[in-house]
């Protein structure tokens, strides 16, 4: 019998955990001829801003040990553009899409949940307040004052779940995450990239044009992994599981820690398939070890 | 896609020629167009690396490289019946005009590695059987730099299209001593004429050959084509990180990988 792969995360269902990390994925259309996006948990879509933003000057990656650095920018066409030309696209597919948003002030968080509330075929926000490409980017995200009231007044903007993108460079994640949370967050993704740095030594500038950027793939694994183990300890919310999951063992992982569902990120760069791998292997796990339902793994860690 | 290596020759120090063969590949691919090529099978290193298309027909693709870091050297140390990983083609290629009676291609370095597909393309439609251009003679030229005399490769690939090779080298070791975009400079005098100028330069290298290249061309009001090389994960247009500064007025960046790798020249802002 075929194991029951779904989950409810915040009052979101879907037909397996395995979600797309915002960013990686662009807005789905460059993935069709990858993967079926019907087979997907959820999709996440890349952030959109209010206004258009040009993103920053190349060289905008670099490779580092089993892992890259990005510092994009949040390039993207702004909230219009979205809702007129990737918006009807995404409708024709089934998984609940979910839209990450970023803003330089509340005002701007607001208004684009409130815009985003009264389009067709959106089942969720995700608030990006942890993107460390950004001057003020990572403000909200490292201040549990700013961003509890962020997500208070996010909250009164939207009836749509909404879920908070916690970054992990903070000192205390529990308190992060329990503002977000107290302030009316159904949901809470993590992690964010890791604020790093390359540097080339022959012309000794640093490798990427906006001297830092965001750390993922596989050397993130386990400083996510703590995370979301602390966090799912501490309280009791849904979390979305995220940084370096390359195959469903990592994910696994990540959902015995705690976590209800799981998104694929960098992953996708390298084999665009990734999260349909990832989804099989899951129902593969599940078989083996004579599971019906992946519902009963989450948060199964034993301790003693 | 899986492919298998059939061939992995070094054909100058450093410099290897790659052919695969996998039932995937179609012959309709533009000149210009590449592939992401996973390194091995763990995470390290993690991401895929572009090569373009040096040759290729249905099921069989060559690519060309030079070793540089970790990506390189793992490909180099590839022998026949391994197995690799491939994805594409990818991107938009060099595009031709419809009437055409001669064309410039500029190489710097490994830039050859496109332009042999190109030269080989643009050759078969030189055939006045093919283009049903009444056997008017169309001429293809080939001008290639590079540092040493090693570094100068595909000269006699492209001498076998049909296409006429220029050289040149920064330490003059075959006669010249320069860089490409002086022999460009030498054959643009030449053609000083209107009627005798290139339909198209085409050219792919180092950045600031490119940019020279272009204004070079700009200059003479020809139509100049460049394949750009950038930094890029994903090669699908996902991550964004191959931004490329164009001229236009929404002030986005355009993609190496999606919009490009060929562009036109004078688009880009350098």
């Amino acid at each position: 019998m075929k194991p029951d792969l779904s989950v409810e995360l915040a009052g979101i269902r879907m037909q397996n955990p395995v979600m797309t990390a915002s960013g990686t994925f662009g807005y789905g259309k460059e993935f069709v001829p990858y993967l079926d996006l019907n087979r997907l948990g959820a999709l996440v879509v890349k952030t959109i801003t209010l206004e258009p933003r040009a993103g920053n000057p190349p060289p905008r990656i670099v490779e580092t040990p089993a892992g890259m650095l990005n510092a994009i920018g949040l390039q993207n066409a702004g909230l219009e553009a979205f809702l007129q030309e990737h918006l009807p696209y995404l409708r024709q597919f089934s998984p609940p899409l979910i839209v990450n948003i970023a803003g330089g002030s509340i005002e701007e968080f607001t208004q684009l949940a409130s815009r985003l509330s009264q389009a067709e075929g959106i089942a969720g926000l995700e608030l990006n307040i942890s993107c460390p490409n950004l001057v003020d980017g990572l403000i909200f995200g490292t201040d549990a004052r700013l961003l509890s009231s962020l997500v208070r007044q996010v909250r009164t903007a939207t009836p749509l779940p909404l879920l908070v993108k916690l970054t992990p460079n903070v000192t205390d994640i529990i308190l992060m995450a329990r503002s977000a949370v107290e302030a009316g967050a159904d949901g809470l993704s993590l992690i964010n990239t890791l604020l790093g740095m390359a540097i080339d030594i022959e012309t000794r500038r640093p490798k990427l044009a906006n001297v830092t950027g965001g750390l993922s793939g596989p050397a993130i694994k386990p400083v996510a992994l703590r995370m979301i183990y602390q966090v799912a300890q501490a309280l009791t919310v849904p979390i979305v599981g995220m940084g370096g999951i390359m195959s469903a063992q990592d994910a696994l992982e990540f959902l015995i820690a705690g976590a209800q569902a799981v998104a694929i990120g960098t992953a996708n760069f390298i084999e665009p398939a990734s999260c349909i791998q990832v989804i099989e292997g899951l129902e593969s796990y599940l078989i083996e070890h004579q599971m019906p339902r992946l519902r009963d793994l989450i948060g199964t860690l034993i301790t003693d | 896609m899986k492919a298998e290596v059939v061939a992995n020759q070094e054909i100058s120090p450093s410099h290897y020629r790659m052919g695969l063969t996998c039932s995937g590949l179609q012959a309709d691919y533009e000149p210009g167009q590449f592939f992401m090529i996973r390194i091995g099978q763990g995470y390290e290193p993690l991401l895929r690396r572009p090569f373009s298309i040096h040759w290729m027909q249905a099921g069989y693709l060559e690519i060309l490289y030079r070793v540089v870091g970790r990506g390189t050297e793992w490909l180099a140390s590839l022998r026949p019946g391994q197995e690799l990983d491939l994805l594409g083609p990818l991107g938009k290629g060099f595009w031709f005009p419809a009437d055409w009676s001669s064309v410039l291609l500029v190489a710097g370095g490994m830039g050859v590695a496109p332009l042999r597909a190109l030269a080989a393309r643009l050759s078969s439609s030189a055939e006045p059987s093919i283009s049903g251009s009444q056997g008017r003679q169309r001429r293809i030229s080939v001008l290639i730099g590079a540092k040493r005399e090693e570094d100068i490769l595909c000269r006699e690939d492209f001498e076998h299209l049909g296409a006429e090779v220029l050289v040149i080298t920064e330490d003059g070791s075959l006669g010249q001593k320069g860089m490409a975009t002086d022999l460009l400079g030498k054959v643009l005098l030449k053609s000083k004429s209107p009627v005798n100028s290139p339909s198209v330069v085409y050219a792919c290298g180092p950045r600031p050959m490119l940019a020279r290249v272009s204004q070079m061309a700009d200059e003479l009001t020809v139509p100049c084509q460049v394949s750009l090389e950038e930094y890029m994960a994903c090669g699908i247009g996902a991550c964004m990180g191959c931004a490329v500064q164009v001229k236009v007025q929404d002030g986005l960046y355009q993609l190496a990988c999606k919009d490009g790798p060929v562009f036109d020249a004078g688009v880009i802002q350098w």
